[in-house]
């Protein structure tokens, strides 16, 4: 993926990159790794668009391997990374020589419709390329015509793609945003691997591997009785994950993106959500700090954790707040969205006059694992101060249910789910 | 200790906090070195340049100026002309002659004060071109050939574990990170949490003021499991965040800048960390970043300039360096204040016809400040080594990272050798970093290891008039003085700080008997006021 506001060119390349990852999003992770090549947006970040045959420009062809696709092994020796050396870059960078950005979104890729960069025959190396051990010494042959060179491009990929540990990298990817950041050797063997074989079968078909990932025994912590290795609530979620959850759960009112464009478009999403919300809380919105994406998904050994720290805990917090109130807490503004939480527990708690079971049920929904009873009494605070019996709170829902007057449960409802969606338990999934 | 246990015995206090001056106060009397200047308040402010920063057109070396033309024939610095580079040093000899970046002119200053050191063909062994994994070996301590000073540790955490092991427990973060959204790889520890604390983007003022509070009580009943472990790592940081936010803001708000910063966002770091200083915050060690420096195109902007983005670069961080120097010597705090340049790598000696350059391997590393012996160490890389057999690479490395480190843990901050040791060891050569010290680094006035006897004998036993006892205790705990008083006032703080109680105890036979059946067990400090003086003790309830 490219940094939207880091280097990606023209904003009609981001447009096609997003295109372009959104076409393959359920389709096959090897034809994307072809395609992104010739994305205009790609060629432009990584510089391969100024990569050619006599000043070579190893910017895309390093990252391609360390973090797109195989990705770096441990350091065996010098400029030796187990599954390739800093040779295979140099001569993946002649791969790529000469393929070039189309500022005039002339070229269409006729298998996606989308526009797409070129071959500068004259720019390309037609000389061989010869792999390191870590490839069994492969030797590519050099071509010059326009046709042969996207051939070799095909060569390339696919000796990359015939790697195990390609498959692998892609299913610790898969496992690491889906259910875990890090795991044990038991995992590793009976899960990625079993999955990368699976994923070398489909021909790296995404689909089917995933499917089966989230509808295995293992996802569900159904595949045995020991309750310490549960993997449920062992994530931290992202800024976007707590957003569209929030979002989801509480049915947020927002401008209809296509009858009130402006204010959805403007008002909601860029003033708020993307310049406030996500930079607060330390996600910059398809412009991660690093090429190698946010740190939650490569950064060891927190992974998830940077996703909570001290810099981004008020950008977090700050977001049920602003829902809740229908402007921004952070910095200001009206936000043109609201979350109403007395419709929602109407809506939604079956047993919304007792407080017991008012919180039992909002925890059942929001969190990883039931609460237990010094947690509810925690939160039935919210709505029953301290020494008061429960029955104050369920007479003050009956006659809000009868007269339709929300103020008093209102005040102690949005006390109640702020205190609940900041607790540490929302955090996780 | 494991900070994460303070955590929890700490978080149902009241919230009157002693504040760090008060405690650095008892520190001193915790210094291990008798004769030597007072190292309690000295700090490190590192300078991360993330990208890697292209050495070559940095410091250019002057006595290969034609083999440097030639490698660079279009991004070269210019010898003549108005962009024509700045001579550092005419008295240096000449392998070491060197011409500064034109946009260096702030850093030129520094070094004609002798307040600048720059170390030439700094890496280390096996250089892995991964910005990320290149950026990860600097953090934890690392080389090419191994990792065996540990991954999921940094070797600033490491160190601040051992070497501060007394101020783990402080309200303020011994280490501050500003400039990235991503806590550093370098401040994690082996068992204490949080020992660092990341400000990027936030209003130091007004920090404490909207944090508080706002992410409730915890649960308090965790299951041992993955999500477990997760709702204990979220209830610390939040925890943590809440107290470390007031001991930020309080300094933030009493501390100063003394002179005007250019406006840019690493002066603005470097302004924030100045006022955090001057504000007497206790913090040990700062992290700073500038972004930027992957110049795979585009360095310059047109063949034969100066200017361009490294220029701009290079112009920010040498302003930014400047006027944070002198705000601190304003202040007279320079004393205290050493600080140093890093980046993952260099880059490589052969431009990449993009007007730009790919990765290379050792880059030059700036240490700045009052206390640094202005000068240049090692000499001019030579360029013969780049040829089109190694990728145009110069790879000769003339000091490991580490040894820049361990020179200023040690001769600086005062460290040990076991606590070197086990910050980073070299395995490659399987030598302690203690022997490999940089010659020079310091001024003699300011270094430790010239003329400055370290003490063996315990001071605090020596000058403490009270005596509390026993310690640790479970319940029951006395305070016996040398002097013959009526009365103390005893205040006692909890790990975070926090003033529990306060109260005048009257002396039996010389004794106070205190019955503290009621705290939870853990670390607290006892401040024992009587007739003007006052002592700290830290005391553990067990």
């Amino acid at each position: 993926m490219v940094g939207k506001d880091t280097g990606v060119g023209a904003a009609t390349y981001f447009y096609d990159h997003l295109n372009l990852l959104d076409f393959y999003a359920f389709g096959n992770l090897k034809t994307l790794a072809k395609k992104i090549t010739l994305d205009n947006g790609m060629l432009d970040y990584l510089d391969n668009t100024q990569n050619n045959k006599n000043n070579p420009n190893e910017n895309y062809a390093r990252e391609y391997l360390e973090l797109f696709t195989i990705l770096k092994g441990e350091q065996i020796g010098p400029g030796n990374y187990t599954n390739y050396t800093e040779v295979d870059i140099q001569q993946a960078a002649k791969v790529f020589s000469g393929f070039k950005k189309r500022p005039e979104r002339s070229d269409i890729d006729p298998d996606t419709n989308i526009p797409m960069g070129y071959v500068n025959v004259n720019q390309h190396d037609s000389k061989d390329k010869t792999f390191s051990k870590a490839f069994g010494n492969r030797t590519i042959e050099g071509k010059n015509t326009e046709t042969e060179i996207f051939e070799e491009l095909d060569a390339f990929v696919e000796m990359i793609f015939a790697q195990e540990e390609t498959a692998k990298a892609y299913c610790r990817k898969l496992y690491r945003y889906f259910v875990k950041s890090d795991w044990n050797n038991e995992v590793e063997t009976d899960i990625i691997t079993t999955l990368a074989q699976i994923l070398i079968n489909n021909n790296y078909e995404i689909l089917p591997v995933v499917t089966i990932l989230l509808s295995s025994e293992h996802f569900y912590d159904a595949d045995d009785s020991d309750a310490t290795d549960n993997i449920i609530g062992s994530i931290i979620k992202s800024p976007l994950q707590l957003l569209s959850e929030i979002c989801t759960m509480f049915m947020v009112k927002y401008p209809n993106p296509t009858t009130d464009a402006l204010l959805y478009y403007r008002n909601f999403f860029l003033n708020f959500i993307h310049n406030r919300y996500f930079p607060a809380a330390g996600m910059e919105f398809f412009n991660p700090d690093e090429v190698a994406g946010y740190p939650a998904y490569y950064q060891t050994p927190g992974y998830d954790r940077n996703w909570f720290s001290s810099n981004t805990i008020i950008g977090r917090y700050k977001l049920i707040e602003s829902l809740i109130e229908g402007k921004n807490t952070i910095s200001g503004g009206n936000i043109y969205a609201q979350l109403d939480t007395v419709t929602f527990v109407k809506n939604n708690i079956p047993n919304a006059s007792d407080p017991n079971l008012l919180v039992t049920e909002i925890a059942n929904l929001l969190y990883p694992e039931t609460i237990d009873t010094d947690r509810t009494d925690y939160f039935k605070r919210f709505l029953v101060d301290e020494g008061f019996p429960d029955y104050y709170w369920s007479g003050v829902w009956s006659r809000y249910i009868n007269d339709g007057d929300a103020t008093t449960v209102r005040v102690r409802l949005n006390a109640l789910i702020i205190a609940m969606v900041n607790a540490a338990e929302f955090q996780l999934m | 200790m494991k900070r994460r246990h303070f955590i929890k015995l700490s978080s149902v206090a009241s919230a009157i906090a002693l504040t760090p001056f008060e405690l650095q106060g008892a520190m001193k009397s915790f210094m291990p070195y008798a004769n030597c200047p007072d190292i309690s308040n000295r700090k490190l402010v590192l300078i991360n340049l993330a990208g890697a920063n292209d050495g070559l057109n940095t410091i250019i070396p002057l006595n290969q100026y034609d083999i440097y033309s030639n490698l660079r024939p279009t991004i070269k610095v210019p010898n003549s002309g108005p962009d024509k580079y700045i001579s550092l040093d005419s008295s240096l000899p000449d392998n070491q002659q060197i011409g500064l970046n034109p946009a260096l002119t702030r850093l030129k200053s520094l070094y004609d004060k002798s307040w600048l050191r720059i170390m030439q063909s700094v890496g280390y062994p096996s250089q892995n071109k991964s910005h990320f994994k290149s950026t990860d070996l600097y953090l934890t301590g690392n080389d090419g050939n191994s990792l065996l000073n540990g991954t999921d540790t940094g070797w600033i955490g490491r160190f601040m574990e051992l070497y501060y092991t007394d101020l783990i427990v402080e309200n303020y973060p011994l280490a501050v990170e500003i400039g990235s959204n991503k806590t550093s790889l370098g401040f994690h520890a082996e068992e204490a949490h949080g020992l660092s604390l990341n400000i990027s983007g936030q209003d130091p003022a007004g920090f404490y003021s909207v944090l508080s509070g706002l992410g409730g009580v915890p649960p308090s009943n965790i299951p041992d499991s993955d999500y477990g472990k997760q709702l204990e790592f979220i209830t610390n940081t939040d925890a943590l965040s809440n107290t470390y936010a007031e001991s930020i803001s309080n300094a933030f708000n009493s501390g100063k800048n003394d002179i005007s910063y250019p406006d840019s966002d690493l002066a603005n770091q470097l302004k924030t960390v100045a006022r955090l200083i001057s504000g007497d915050l206790g913090s040990k060690i700062y992290m700073v970043r500038i972004s930027g420096f992957d110049t795979h195109n585009a360095q310059v902007q047109g063949p034969g300039e100066a200017i361009g983005k490294h220029h701009s670069l290079l112009t920010d961080l040498a302003e930014s360096m400047e006027a944070f120097m002198n705000d601190m010597n304003s202040q007279k705090l320079a004393d205290d204040v050493v600080g140093l340049t890093f980046s993952e790598f260099g880059r490589k000696a052969a431009e990449n016809g993009n007007l730009g350059t790919d990765h290379g391997e050792i880059a030059p590393m700036f240490v700045f400040g009052k206390p640094v012996e202005g000068g240049v160490s090692g000499t001019n890389p030579d360029l013969t080594e780049a040829t089109s057999s190694n990728n145009f690479q110069i790879q000769t490395v003339q000091y490991d990272y580490r040894q820049t480190f361990s020179t200023l843990l040690q001769n600086y901050l005062g460290a040990n050798n076991t606590i070197i040791d086990a910050t980073f060891f070299n395995h490659t050569i399987n030598d302690s970093f203690v022997n490999l010290k940089i010659d020079d680094l310091l001024k003699s006035e300011f270094d430790i290891s010239k003329g400055c006897i370290a003490s063996t004998k315990n001071l605090l036993a020596e000058t403490k008039n009270w005596l509390v006892y026993p310690n640790p205790f479970r319940d029951h705990v006395n305070i016996t003085g040398i002097n013959r008083t009526e009365t103390l006032t005893l205040s006692i703080y909890n790990a975070s700080g926090i003033l529990l109680l306060t109260k005048i105890e009257t002396l039996v036979d010389g004794n106070v008997a205190l019955n503290l059946y009621s705290f939870s067990n853990g670390v607290y400090f006892f401040e024992i006021s009587s007739e003007g003086t006052k002592e700290i003790h830290k005391v553990v309830k067990i």
